[in-house]
């Protein structure tokens, strides 16, 4: 019931102890947190739930990885 | 979300009621006075009905009919229930939702009543500018909006806010106070997001391990059976928290049940002083005894029946004494008359020859005087005999005392055994009757299973410490053989895309672990500290204050809420709050709760002030109804109020109160009601009057003496 403001001010306190690989990470890494958390209204079972999450992560990990020229 | 507006059919006595909720931030109170049975438990049903159908009322309520019980048997009757509420996105967009909910119930004969067998499901509607377009899915909307599982936090009344946290167990309360701030706080969220993020990235490894040949595959599957092993004793020790909550939890009740029946007596004690008392009983007994036997021995003796017959006695002698001062006993002329005879001579001197005249004369004198001399023997006889039976009882009454000091002291002996006899005998009755309460088998029972229970939570606890410690080693472990891995990755030189992704994996595991023990700790304590903060106020109450019963109050890490006293004492909600700080304690939870969390479901709450009066019922009708900030731009409260409950708090609700409406039902004419509504059947209706109005719907006969100005018309909605 928290409202996606309220997660994203708790997350947003929480994420300042991870690296910033690139520019604009950690708001990234919010942003996907807040997408993690929206796919379980979407109806899908654990496995299909578990692979969106998946394809989510590994998107902000390409986005990443262009950035630092690694692909 | 807030309610804009209902429109109730059929339902019950609401055959057509229309009632607008207050939007307005500034006045986010709308009030529904209505006295009881008017309609206020139905209007809140209806509201319920609507959201989430048959489903949502009360346990007791529904297998109940819909219809009122005055609808003829055989006519179908569409029941229905429309609700239009607003919510307000996380953009700040507001969007207008019509709900509709309607079933044909045909009522039969009694209470049978006959409805479709599955309810359908509601109808809902978003209305926007270009028109209204149906929702697919209503009930999943509904149900994200304002779950279900949550209603009796958004929909209660008095009885349930007295009783969501207390006159329930500790565990029941634990539980509630647990799932509402899992659900309100998104801890449940949070946590399966924590979990498939963790998931995603030990894939993302295992793909990893999997490109940097076998000493990476073989080093990622150490490592995901230390992860395997690692959830595995999680939840073992989660599973064994629980049971060991739950043993404390029914060794409390038993503990409870025992002091209870022990506060009878205690059983030993009481058969020691069965024993004491009969035998004290005895000795009492056979003091009556001899005390009555003593009675009985006296009332046969001389001594009684001088004591009786003294006086008449004492008088029989005087006289008999003066009968022998005047000689006149014992005596002498029989005697001289018979010597006369035998000597042949008289005392004149004449001979008294046998056979003479003057002999014949003497012996009849003779005669005369020998049956006078009996009289005289016998009163001689008497006179003797009572003077030494009058010697005989001086002589004893000088070594024993009288008669009547005897029995007295016989009586009082007589007296104080037979009283302490019964009294004795009365305490043995009673301590009989408490030994009889007590439920043997029962204390019995209590006594070993709690003594079972004890060791077996002890048990559990050392198991869990055992558990605990291999999750910190297997933590430990786990930290080594991912360091070793990622050296491993490195040197098989694994593709840095995998490997990055991974990382990324990793940092959103971080992060989402982090949140969820912000929200754990952090949240559950800010809710904490504002339920403190409107619980002291509402029943004013503050720490400093010496005579202050409460110091506050707070939720403990297995939560709990705990009420603090002075001294480090606590008290039990159940047992040791007043109905209103019962109320007030809830209030302030779901209120705090609500707050903390962002939740802008609307409250609705019907009768809450029925067990408060005075500054509480002022103070808690101000801090539940206060305009919140702008982050909750949905906050809404909805009360349905009789009008003692709206007494004293009257300047409140003009301030607070965006709209009030009065419902009435018109079962209460001619007795409450001033005016007849002119109607067959009993039925509700709703009018625009405030709480300081009346109109001829709902105009009382007692509403003259609290101030309610009447309008001379009818103010139907």
């Amino acid at each position: 019931m928290m409202s996606t403001k309220q997660i994203v001010e708790v997350a947003g306190e929480r994420v300042l102890t991870i690296t910033e690989r690139v520019p604009g990470y950690r708001a990234e890494l919010i942003g996907v947190l807040v997408e993690v958390l929206k796919v379980q209204s979407e109806g899908f079972s654990e496995k299909g739930r578990r692979d969106k999450v998946g394809r989510v992560v590994e998107g902000l990990g390409s986005r990443v990885a262009a950035k630092l020229g690694k692909v | 979300m807030r309610l804009v507006r209902a429109h109730i059919e059929h339902f019950k006595l609401l055959e057509d009621i229309k009632v607008d909720f207050s939007t307005d931030a500034d006045k986010p109170l709308t009030v529904i006075r209505a006295e009881n049975g008017a309609g206020k438990t139905t209007l809140l049903y209806a509201l319920l009905w609507a959201f989430y159908g048959m489903e949502g009322l009360p346990g007791e309520a529904r297998g109940l009919r819909l219809t009122s019980a005055a609808e003829p048997a055989g006519i179908p009757v569409d029941v229905s229930a429309m609700v239009e509420f607003e919510h307000t996105d996380d953009n700040s967009d507001i969007t207008r939702y019509r709900l509709i909910r309607s079933v044909v119930e045909t009522p039969g004969i009694g209470d049978k009543v006959d409805r479709p067998a599955h309810e359908a499901p509601p109808r809902l509607l978003r209305i926007t500018k270009a028109g209204e377009e149906d929702i697919p899915d209503a009930e999943a909307l509904i149900g994200k909006l304002i779950p279900p599982h949550l209603r009796d936090v958004f929909f209660t009344n008095g009885e349930q806010v007295q009783t969501f946290i207390s006159r329930v167990s500790s565990q029941v309360r634990q539980d509630k106070v647990h799932k509402s701030i899992k659900l309100l706080l998104g801890l449940d969220e949070m946590r399966i997001a924590a979990d498939d993020l963790e998931s995603v990235f030990r894939r993302l490894r295992q793909g990893a391990a999997k490109s940097g040949g076998s000493d990476t595959l073989a080093l990622a599957s150490t490592l995901d059976k230390t992860n395997a092993e690692l959830a595995a004793k999680k939840n073992e020790a989660e599973k064994l928290a629980e049971r060991i909550a739950n043993m404390t939890e029914q060794k409390a009740k038993w503990d409870r049940e025992l002091t209870g029946l022990r506060g009878i007596g205690d059983l030993d004690e009481l058969n020691d002083r069965i024993e004491k008392a009969e035998r004290a009983a005895e000795a009492q007994e056979r003091s009556r005894h001899a005390a009555l036997v003593r009675m009985r021995n006296a009332v046969r003796s001389e001594a009684c029946s001088w004591a009786l017959m003294g006086e008449n006695l004492e008088k029989g002698m005087a006289i008999l004494s003066g009968l022998a001062d005047r000689n006149v006993i014992p005596g002498t002329s029989v005697e001289v008359l018979t010597d006369r005879l035998d000597l042949e001579t008289c005392i004149c001197g004449e001979p008294l020859t046998a056979g003479s005249e003057h002999r014949s004369r003497v012996e009849a004198l003779r005669d005369d005087q020998l049956r006078v001399s009996e009289n005289r023997q016998r009163l001689t006889a008497l006179l003797h005999t009572s003077r030494h039976a009058k010697a005989s009882e001086d002589a004893r009454i000088s070594q024993d005392g009288d008669f009547a000091a005897r029995r007295k002291q016989a009586l009082g002996e007589f007296t104080e055994a037979r009283d302490l006899l019964a009294l004795t005998a009365g305490n043995v009755d009673q301590w009989k009757e408490r030994r009889k309460l007590i439920d043997h088998d029962r204390v019995r029972y209590l006594t070993e299973s709690l003594e079972k229970i004890e060791a077996q939570a002890g048990g559990a606890q050392s198991e869990l410490w055992g558990i605990l410690a291999r999750i910190d080693v297997l933590n430990g472990r786990r930290q080594e053989q991912d360091a070793r891995l990622d050296d491993a990755e490195k040197a098989a030189r694994v593709s840095g895309d995998l490997i990055l992704k991974q990382g990324v994996a990793r940092d959103l595991v971080t992060l989402a672990e982090g949140t969820l023990k912000v929200l754990e700790g952090d949240y559950v304590r800010r809710v904490s500290d504002r339920m403190n903060d409107l619980f002291m106020t509402i029943v004013g109450s503050h720490p400093d204050f010496e005579a202050g019963v409460f110091q506050g109050v707070h939720i403990d890490d297995s939560f709990n809420i705990v009420v603090d006293t002075a001294k480090g004492r606590s008290l039990d909600p159940d047992f040791e709050l007043n109905g209103a700080s019962q109320r007030a304690l809830t209030l302030a939870y779901i209120w705090a709760l609500m707050e903390v969390s962002g939740t802008t479901a609307p409250r609705i709450i019907d009768t809450p002030l029925g067990m408060v009066a005075g500054g509480v019922k002022t103070r808690m009708v101000d801090a539940i109804t206060k305009p919140t900030h702008a982050e909750l731009p949905d906050f809404q409260v909805i009360l349905l109020l009789t009008r003692s409950e709206i007494r004293d708090v009257e300047e409140l609700l003009d301030e607070r109160a965006g709209v009030v409406r009065t419902l009435s039902c018109s079962k209460d004419y001619p007795v409450d009601l001033t005016y007849s509504w002119e109607v067959d059947h009993p039925t509700t209706r709703m009018c625009s009057c405030n709480h300081r109005q009346s109109c001829q719907i709902c105009a009382r006969k007692y509403d003259a003496r609290h101030g309610i100005e009447f309008r001379d018309m009818e103010a139907l909605v």
